[in-house]
């Protein structure tokens, strides 16, 4: 029986079904606000305020030519993508977004394992076409790695940490996230969760490569970086990735950190959840449209200098308040 | 649940929507039929021979990395450079994960 509720949330809720339509619909969001923050209107035609608009763009590019570039490892890396995104739906079902809790002491380890999927996937990508511009995008992006994804999971590791200590979640993250919105009502716990969450909006940036932090993907500089050889389906699957990243992401931020449908309950806790999601992606929409583009050395000292020592001061302090 | 449980749930969790997925590619896209230029590395418009493409390993680091992991790498390079142009990529994502690993380990305390 459990075999069949896995197999219906990975496929249905919360999983594929959901998350891709979800995702693109958030990409849909992200283009609209970006594009008002620039005085632009944004897609328009496509459907009602052209919110069909990234729906018609997948299905064009999925059913374009495969080109595999000479020298090119196309297969690989598109194996690499199709694992990335089962392995970001399957980091949801460990969330309270799903209906049946899937969890165990310790999952916490699981979680940080499938979160690392896309960054190598994307990371592969670069490197398994032999450009110059791919391979210095790659390059640029892996340096970025070690400097956003230390404080990324050190923030992730705080409401874990504390959920532990005050609800014996036995650092397992879906237990953890359901008792996050009572990590805010202690004065302690509350002043380290929100330094936990400022570090982890800001590793996210870094990490779905927006703006301050999109320096692997320079257009006027390196083309595109590390998608400069990819078309037709692959880039589909690459769009799909990001989409899909920012959506799981920003779902987890609003489990683990916002508290997810708290304080509402039932059918309104949906709608909580609707809002605190539309808020953390309306916030890295923001950041990316009015911000200018750091170099790598620039990204690097900001990322080590002012949120990794967030994100380490928030993580030992969860050990002690 | 045991956590061995929850990592076979998980995988499969994981490779159901990657199958649909796989299908849906295998599916909808059309096979390659050109030819040519197209399928040539791209290089703002000029003719590169693929020996010219790669990218030297000084110049693959930034920052912090050009000084601390080139020489570890120009002294690697020697001894087990597979032909890959980027095998330095495998020792970057070995040590990201032995340094994930150390950590999940220290705060679960061996997985719990």
């Amino acid at each position: 029986m459990q075999i069949l509720y896995i197999i219906f949330q990975s496929l249905i809720f919360p999983g594929l079904l959901f998350i891709f339509f979800t995702a693109l619909a958030t990409q849909w969001i992200v283009r609209k606000v970006v594009a008002r923050m620039q005085n632009r209107m944004g897609p328009a035609y496509t459907g009602p305020y052209g919110f069909l608009q990234p729906f018609a763009d997948f299905f064009k590019l999925m059913s374009k030519e495969d080109i595999d570039v000479v020298g090119s490892a196309g297969s690989a890396v598109a194996t690499l993508l199709l694992l990335a995104l089962g392995a970001l739906i399957a980091l949801i079902l460990m969330i309270p977004a799903s209906p049946w809790g899937l969890y165990a002491p310790g999952d916490v380890i699981i979680a940080l394992y499938l979160l690392l999927w896309p960054t190598i996937a994307l990371v592969v990508a670069g490197f398994a076409v032999p450009n110059a511009f791919s391979s210095t995008g790659s390059s640029r992006f892996l340096s970025l790695v070690f400097a956003y994804e230390p404080p990324f999971i050190m923030a992730l590791l705080v409401p874990v940490i504390l959920a532990t200590r005050y609800t014996g979640a036995e650092y397992s993250f879906y237990i953890s996230a359901l008792n996050s919105a009572s990590l805010w009502i202690r004065p302690g716990s509350a002043i380290v969760m929100a330094l936990a969450l400022f570090a982890a909006i800001l590793s996210l940036q870094a990490k779905l490569m927006k703006k301050p932090f999109d320096i692997p993907e320079a257009e006027q500089e390196i083309i595109a970086g590390i998608f400069t050889e990819y078309s037709g389906p692959k880039l589909a699957l690459i769009i799909l990735l990001h989409d899909i990243e920012l959506t799981v992401l920003s779902f987890v931020i609003v489990y683990l950190f916002l508290g997810g449908s708290a304080p509402l309950t039932g059918p309104l806790g949906v709608i909580a959840v609707a809002l605190k999601y539309f808020i953390v992606v309306l916030m890295v929409s923001w950041i990316r449209a009015s911000a200018a583009r750091l170099r790598v050395d620039q990204a690097i000292a900001i990322l080590w200098k002012y949120i990794l020592p967030v994100a380490i001061i928030s993580l030992i302090v969860s050990f002690f308040v | 649940m045991e956590l061995a449980e929850m990592v076979l749930l998980i995988s499969l969790g994981m490779l159901l929507p990657s199958a649909i997925f796989a299908v849906m590619y295998l599916k909808m896209r059309r096979p390659a039929e050109v030819e040519g230029d197209k399928k040539w590395i791209y290089a703002c418009g000029e003719h590169w021979e693929l020996e010219r493409m790669a990218v030297s390993p000084q110049s693959l680091f930034w920052a912090v990395w050009r000084k601390v992991f080139v020489k570890l790498y120009t002294a690697l390079i020697e001894k087990v450079h597979s032909g890959v142009p980027s095998d330095w990529l495998i020792y970057m994502i070995i040590i990201l994960a032995l340094a994930v690993l150390a950590l999940s380990i220290a705060v679960t305390g061996g997985g719990g």
